[in-house]
């Protein structure tokens, strides 16, 4: 009987966890982004972590003080994002845009960002991962 | 309505024409009939029969392209109701997609959840610009509900 309860309660979590993604895919669809309707995304002080949003188009997004920790954002373009603050530890950024994004006082402790563009990114306070140094 | 009205009205009018037409085919009809039991000279008859037909065709032509441009009219008039009728029922339907969608979300069953996301997802890629907003600030509310959550890491 326990057993049959938590097997549908793993199942509703993860119905749970692919609404949200689908909801946050939504968001950060590349082709849905170039609507002229759309506005460039707020989600400041957010706590979405294990979310995949490789790929996802997140320019001039709001993203101070989000929980991003153990996020994949993959091919991301994060180009103009403001992720002061943000909890980055352990997301996997590979080849990920981040040119003049304002990371300053982010936690990137334990982040891939192997191919990562950080050209022109302010990284003031920001904890950073083993052997990458700011500047 | 005031549209089907003023096509139902061209329609009597021109009805009434068509009868007109045809008194004067009858016409027409008469004089070559008397033509054929006349027995004076044959050159009379003819431009007799002429003058009559100039006067009966000259009104007629003028009345036919006249008909031609009413109807023209009718057919664009039409065709505009049809495609504000067209309009108006893909608004419903879209309206109740919605709607359904909308009822989905607010199921407790996550499951069901994600067929209202899919749902929304569809409209908004049926319609780009015009429900994108829409569909946006619903699902906007929704992420609002799990905002601050402890997210999936405890999956």
């Amino acid at each position: 009987m326990t057993t049959a309860e938590s097997s549908t309660e793993r199942r509703r979590r993860l119905y749970e966890h692919a609404t949200r993604q689908a909801i946050l895919e939504f968001f950060v669809d590349p082709v849905r982004a170039q609507r002229p309707t759309r506005k460039a995304l707020d989600w400041r002080g957010d706590r979405l972590r294990g979310f995949d949003l490789s790929n996802g188009h997140l320019v001039a997004a709001l993203l101070s003080d989000i929980d991003l920790a153990g996020t994949r954002l993959d091919g991301a373009d994060l180009t103009d994002a403001d992720l002061a603050r943000a909890n980055l530890a352990g997301t996997s950024l590979r080849n990920a845009k981040l040119v003049r994004a304002n990371l300053a006082d982010a936690d990137l402790t334990g982040a891939d960002l192997d191919g990562a563009d950080l050209s022109g990114a302010i990284l003031d306070g920001a904890r950073l991962p083993d052997g990458i140094a700011a500047g | 309505m005031g549209a089907a009205r003023a096509i139902l009205e061209e329609l009597r009018r021109e009805r009434a024409l068509a009868g007109v037409l045809a008194a004067s085919i009858a016409a027409l009809v008469s004089v070559a009939l008397l033509a054929a039991i006349w027995d004076g000279p044959s050159s009379d008859i003819r431009n007799y029969g002429l003058i009559v037909a100039a006067i009966i065709a000259f009104p007629l032509a003028i009345w036919r392209s006249l008909v031609a441009h009413r109807q023209a009219r009718a057919g664009e008039s039409q065709a505009a109701l049809a495609a504000e009728q067209a309009r108006l029922a893909g608004d419903r339907e879209t309206a109740g997609r919605m709607f359904r969608a909308a009822e989905l979300l607010g199921s407790g069953n996550p499951a069901v959840r994600l067929t209202g996301v899919r749902m929304l997802e569809r409209i908004a890629d049926d319609h780009p610009g015009a429900y994108d907003d829409l569909v946006m600030e619903i699902l906007q509310v929704e992420r609002a509900h799990w905002r601050g959550d402890a997210g999936d890491d405890d999956r």
